[in-house]
């Protein structure tokens, strides 16, 4: 039987992954609460749009103020990116890539816990990254981010287990969002990555029968697996696919899409 | 062990492991230069000897004689490293080290992150993430990117990143220590792929340890006397030992060495359970 939702937290909701969850998890009457800096159009009820930075430590205090009711479903979407030679990348903007992958969702959640403003037996989902599996050259700073990510909901799944809550953590695997557009060097091969409906209906579905870990399709999870066990052979691989690294591009653009790897 | 004299700067290197390490590679005869947060004047095992630089930032001091001994001593007092007061979490003083290292060193051969911070105890009760987060993990990333110039000078240069045993599974009460440590493991590993042929990258992982962390962390103190912690000398030598080897990866304990490989095994079919979801 699968489990029911009543109220929704999604951050990154403006655009990408974040965007086809709020507007599936929506349409199922679940009450919707979408944080980003930006959206592309106005939300129809019972969906509230939040416009505001999830690195303000503040954030959960104007949550509050807007509803006391808690979520019983969180999904932190939002992440952001920097690519290029490791040397020529800006020092600020690798501070803002690991402060918005890693530090926001681990504040956010301890702000709601903290502040009652979760449910204990609520669903946490954090999407994360191929990264996590095989060397990501070209965007290490990216990479470390997601792996701390996976670590923390891990964590995190292990104390929430006592009461009742679940962790669910997404590998997604090159999904055609506007930041996977904006960071990727090549795009003529758009065609095959995941379309980010497809993508939300499958982390749906994935919340629902309370998962903990999923995969954005099966070749990514064999790709992910063959790579864990094999890291130097997926090293070398990722070394040929990536190497040379394309010169630093250090426009991080909106903190609020999620980077598709 | 390191059989040509190198200079190594090591982070965190007021007490603890960082302290023994560094004494250790002192001892083999090679130039240290270590942070600390601890003003040079304040630190409990060195004795001030002297400042090298015109700014009063480098001081080279000496490592107070132990019981066993400092190993050659060149002056009287046990062998000297130099010792920057830096908080590392703080970019303008890292700035300010990078440019002294600027002036004062013509290369690094070794970059040793040491340094770290920890909390224990429920999520909700871990009150200052963004210093966790800016001392264990941006930190290091930031310092390896300002001093990557000096390294690549090196013929044989290597940074290495003490990650914690704690990384290799969940621990509920060490959640964003861990996130933390996993984000160096997860960095390390791109890098690794991206300096291939040009650096080495090495993560270490030290189990527990006899050292004042984890009462600064709160870790309450039954809890510590249950846990069989490593005598801080020791694990400094296995350190020493692991950063004169080339392995990318390595277990300081056999304990930890097993676990990790056992779940690079239980991972995949974790993930294999959860693949075959339709959407």
């Amino acid at each position: 039987m699968s489990r029911r939702y009543t109220r929704a937290l999604i951050t990154g909701a403006g655009s990408g992954i974040g965007e086809s969850l709020y507007r599936l998890i929506g349409e199922q009457g679940i009450e919707v609460c979408a944080l980003d800096q930006h959206f592309a159009s106005e939300a129809q009820l019972p969906m509230v749009q939040v416009q505001a930075d999830i690195n303000d430590p503040q954030l959960i205090s104007q949550l509050k103020l807007q509803s006391t009711n808690s979520f019983d479903l969180v999904i932190h979407c939002a992440g952001t990116n920097a690519v290029g030679q490791f040397e020529g990348l800006d020092a600020c903007t690798m501070q803002k890539v690991l402060e918005t992958n890693l530090l926001a969702p681990m504040r956010i959640t301890r702000d709601l816990i903290k502040t009652d403003l979760v449910t204990p037996n609520a669903c946490h989902v954090f999407v994360a990254s191929l990264s996590c599996f095989v060397g990501y050259p070209g965007a290490s700073a990216y990479a470390g981010s997601k792996e701390g990510l996976w670590a923390f909901a891990r964590c995190l799944n292990e104390s929430l287990r006592k009461t009742g809550g679940a962790v669910l953590t997404v590998f997604p695997g090159p999904t055609d969002t506007p930041h996977a557009m904006q960071h990727s060097s090549d795009n003529s091969s758009r065609h095959r990555r995941m379309c980010p409906d497809q993508l939300a209906q499958r982390i749906w579905r994935a919340v629902q029968a309370e998962r903990s870990v999923l995969f954005g399709r099966p070749r990514e999870a064999l790709f992910a697996w063959c790579a864990y066990l094999l890291p130097h052979a997926s090293a070398r691989l990722m070394g040929r696919w990536m190497l040379p690294v394309a010169p630093a591009r250090n426009d991080t653009g909106p903190s609020s899409t999620t980077m598709s790897d | 062990m390191l059989t040509k004299s190198r200079t190594i700067v090591i982070t965190g290197i007021s007490r603890g492991i960082g302290f023994q390490l560094a004494r250790i590679l002192c001892e083999q005869g090679h130039r240290v230069i270590g942070t600390g947060r601890t003003p040079a004047e304040s630190l409990a095992g060195f004795v001030p000897h002297a400042i090298a630089d015109s700014e009063n930032k480098l001081h080279r001091i000496n490592f107070r004689r132990t019981n066993e001994g400092c190993g050659s001593s060149t002056d009287g007092h046990g062998v000297t490293c130099d010792y920057v007061q830096c908080d590392l979490s703080d970019q303008c003083q890292t700035d300010e080290f990078v440019c002294l290292l600027n002036e004062q060193v013509e290369q690094i051969d070794m970059l040793i992150h040491n340094a770290a911070i920890g909390y224990y105890g429920p999520l909700a009760q871990q009150e200052d993430l963004d210093a966790l987060v800016a001392s264990n993990s941006i930190a290091p990333i930031l310092l390896t990117r300002a001093l990557s110039k000096l390294l690549m000078t090196s013929r044989q240069p290597k940074v290495v990143f003490i990650s914690s045993a704690h990384s290799l599974w969940p621990t509920t009460e060490f959640s964003a220590y861990v996130a933390s440590k996993c984000a160096l493991e997860g960095f390390a590993r791109s890098l690794q792929v991206e300096w291939r042929g040009k650096a080495q990258v090495q993560v270490l992982f030290p189990g527990a340890t006899a050292t004042s962390m984890h009462q600064s962390a709160g870790v309450p103190e039954e809890t510590i006397a249950s846990f069989k912690r490593v005598d801080d000398v020791a694990m400094a030598k296995r350190i020493a030992d692991a950063v004169s080897r080339s392995a990318s990866w390595r277990a300081l304990y056999f304990k930890d060495g097993f676990v990790r490989y056992l779940s690079r095994i239980a991972l995949p079919i974790l993930c294999l359970r959860n693949v075959w979801i339709r959407a």
